[in-house]
């Protein structure tokens, strides 16, 4: 049985002095949704990063569904199935929706010349649609980016996920700026994700919905993964507590 | 924050295009709902005024100098805009994926002066010449597009050191003279008629053409767009970030080469520093078009509008007897407008 969705192996990351990741392994599984949390500049936000392939590591391996990963490109994580969605980048907002969820991998119609591809925005606004609707958003996909709500906007990353099976969706505190009912759209559609088989990463710092929504939480401190506790079994003290690697006792005090 | 706001059906612009279809014909209706539905109205405000204002000011200038609207002076507006219209073409693809070039006027001289310069070389025929000149514009576009891309300075930065060796090449190759060219048929090919129409205005509009199905309908198109928008976000979401960055300066040096050619062929002659007056004149019309000077919007056709608008002015000034110095002032003032127009839009949202 092979069921392994990703593996990184002893990544380390150097930026000049600062060594933002110490030697990080961990896997994640198809249909599971991993919680991953830590204080800032822990480096969580970096990993994230390696294993969508916007950065590459200064040392250690990842493998995506089986494929060992080489360039450390998006193009490449992608092709493998990683799909990423950041809080503070979410999308082009002057450009429309459906352009927005195709962003990368456009439907062609037909190739011209050096490379020149004439785009078939009717088929890409009717897929954009079906996308939309499977993550419980409505719009119209022919609309600019900027005049969705923030939480429209999430869910319109997410309706990229679901569009091209992205079976690892790593999403990097995708809810910090939202309201509740944003939220909790946006956590309906990791559900979603999750149960049609993807492996969820996502970055948090609300302890309770991190806990209410992951199955697993991974937690970072100072560039290593000091803790792995199943959601169901840990409480938001006892994450607090890894998180700052403060004992218990001097916690009382 | 932005959210509250945004959460509106597409802001004010519904408001005005709904409107404009309950009181007018249905014609105009399924305007809106077909093939205009993708306009921005705010946008098409900035757009449609700047038209308004290029009509009026051609009714004016008509009226007081019956000689504005003849056959003639067409030709010469023709023949004068279609340089710029070229040039601006690729500023609105530079200006739309953030970036701004600052080097392609003097790069168009460039291309001018070595045309001239090869093409008076014994044994060099002027096509060899002028495909030679091309393909040096088109790697002054590309260094532009390493050191901004790869390296990270700022394309402004890079560019104004682009400009200042290309001029300086310039005056190496002529030491400051004007260099000849003395072929005919150069001339009847470049810059020559086609019955009444000057043949730069059919190259132009060619250009015009190809730039905005490319930029509007095309694949990489889309992209310029959104790495204008959000270039993270590209990035991250597969876009080839790099290569489009290198492919619009490439085009933008393509384009300016193109114009240099025409230049010599107009003047039958180069001088260096050919056109570099051109430079703020077309970085003024494109953002008069409604391109935005933060990236991700714009449009080869406001762009149009923007050269024709400086352009009818310029010409329209000397016609009706006034000091045409005054064509930068009121240039100056109606770029103030506009950009003050731009970011009205960007604060409403900052603050709304
Ligand atoms: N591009 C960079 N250049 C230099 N240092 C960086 C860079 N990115 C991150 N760092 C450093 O690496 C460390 C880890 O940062 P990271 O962003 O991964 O933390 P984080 O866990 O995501 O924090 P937060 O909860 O605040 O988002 C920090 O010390 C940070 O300053
Ligand atoms: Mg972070």
């Amino acid at each position: 049985m092979n069921d392994t969705a990703f593996s990184a192996t002893e990544i380390v990351k150097h930026y000049g002095e600062i060594e933002a990741l110490r030697g990080v392994s961990v896997s994640g599984v198809y249909g599971q949704i991993m919680g991953i949390v830590g204080d800032n500049g822990a480096g969580k936000s970096t990993f994230c990063r390696i294993l969508s392939g916007a950065e590459g590591p200064t040392s250690g391996s990842v493998e995506i569904g089986g494929t060992k990963m080489t360039t450390f490109n998006p193009r490449e994580a992608a092709s493998a199935g990683v799909g990423t969605i950041y809080q503070n980048i979410p999308l082009a907002l002057h450009s429309s929706v459906s352009d927005n969820i195709f962003m990368g991998q456009e439907i062609v119609k037909r190739p011209m010349f050096f490379g020149i591809h004439r785009m078939d925005r009717r088929l890409m606004a009717v897929k954009a649609k079906d996308a939309l609707a499977a993550v419980g958003v409505d719009v119209d996909p022919r609309r600019q980016a900027r005049a969705l709500s923030g939480g429209q906007r999430q869910a319109v990353a997410v309706a990229r996920m679901v569009l091209f099976q992205q079976r690892v969706v790593v999403m990097d505190e995708p809810t910090a700026a939202l309201s509740v009912d944003n939220r909790k759209r946006v956590y309906d559609a990791v559900h979603g994700l999750a149960s049609s088989g993807a492996c969820v990463l996502m970055v948090g710092h609300n302890l309770p919905e991190i806990l209410a929504i992951a199955h697993r939480v991974v937690i970072f401190r100072q560039g290593r993964i000091v803790a792995d506790v199943d959601a169901g079994q840990a409480s938001e003290h006892q994450l607090l507590q890894l998180m700052s690697g403060v004992k218990p006792q001097e916690m009382a005090r | 924050m932005e959210s509250e706001t945004a959460s509106t059906p597409v802001g004010d612009s519904t408001g005005i295009t709904a409107t404009g279809a309950h009181h007018n014909q249905p014609v105009v209706e399924r305007l809106w709902q077909g093939p205009l539905r993708h306009l921005d109205a705010a946008r098409f405000g900035t757009l449609g005024s700047l038209v308004l204002v290029l009509v009026i000011e051609s009714i004016v200038f008509g009226v007081i100098n019956p000689r504005f609207a003849t056959g003639s002076n067409m030709q010469v507006i023709g023949y004068e805009v279609s340089f710029n219209v070229i040039l601006a073409v690729g500023t609105t693809a530079a200006l739309v994926s953030n970036t701004l070039d600052i080097s392609f006027a003097a790069v168009a001289g460039l291309s001018g002066v070595l045309t001239a310069v090869l093409a008076t070389h014994d044994g060099v025929p002027m096509v060899l010449a002028i495909v030679i000149a091309m393909a040096v514009c088109i790697l002054v576009g590309l260094i532009n597009g390493i050191v901004s891309v790869f390296v990270g300075v700022p394309p402004f930065i890079v560019t104004l050191a682009m400009l200042f060796i290309v001029y300086g090449i310039q005056l190496e190759l002529t030491n400051g003279n004007v260099i000849p060219v003395s072929s005919q048929l150069f001339y009847r090919v470049v810059a020559g008629y086609l019955g009444p129409v000057p043949l730069p205005v059919i190259y132009a509009l060619v250009v015009v053409v190809a730039g905005a199905y490319w930029l509007r309908r095309t694949v990489s198109g889309a992209h310029v767009f959104e790495i204008g928008s959000n270039e993270e976000a590209a990035y991250v979401f597969g876009v080839r970030v790099p290569r489009v960055r290198l492919g619009v300066l490439m085009l933008q040096g393509l384009l300016a080469g193109i114009v240099g050619v025409m230049f010599t062929a107009e003047l039958s002659s180069a001088t260096p520093a050919l056109g570099s007056t051109r430079l703020l004149t077309v970085i003024a019309a494109v953002v008069l078009g409604g391109t935005s000077l933060f990236g991700g919007e714009g449009s080869v056709i406001g762009s149009v509008v923007g050269v024709l608008f400086l352009g009818t002015l310029q010409d329209g000034l000397v016609l009706i007897g006034i000091n045409p110095n005054l064509e930068y002032l009121v240039t100056g003032l109606f770029l103030m407008l506009a950009v003050i127009a731009q970011f009205l839009r960007k604060g409403k949202k900052a603050f709304g």
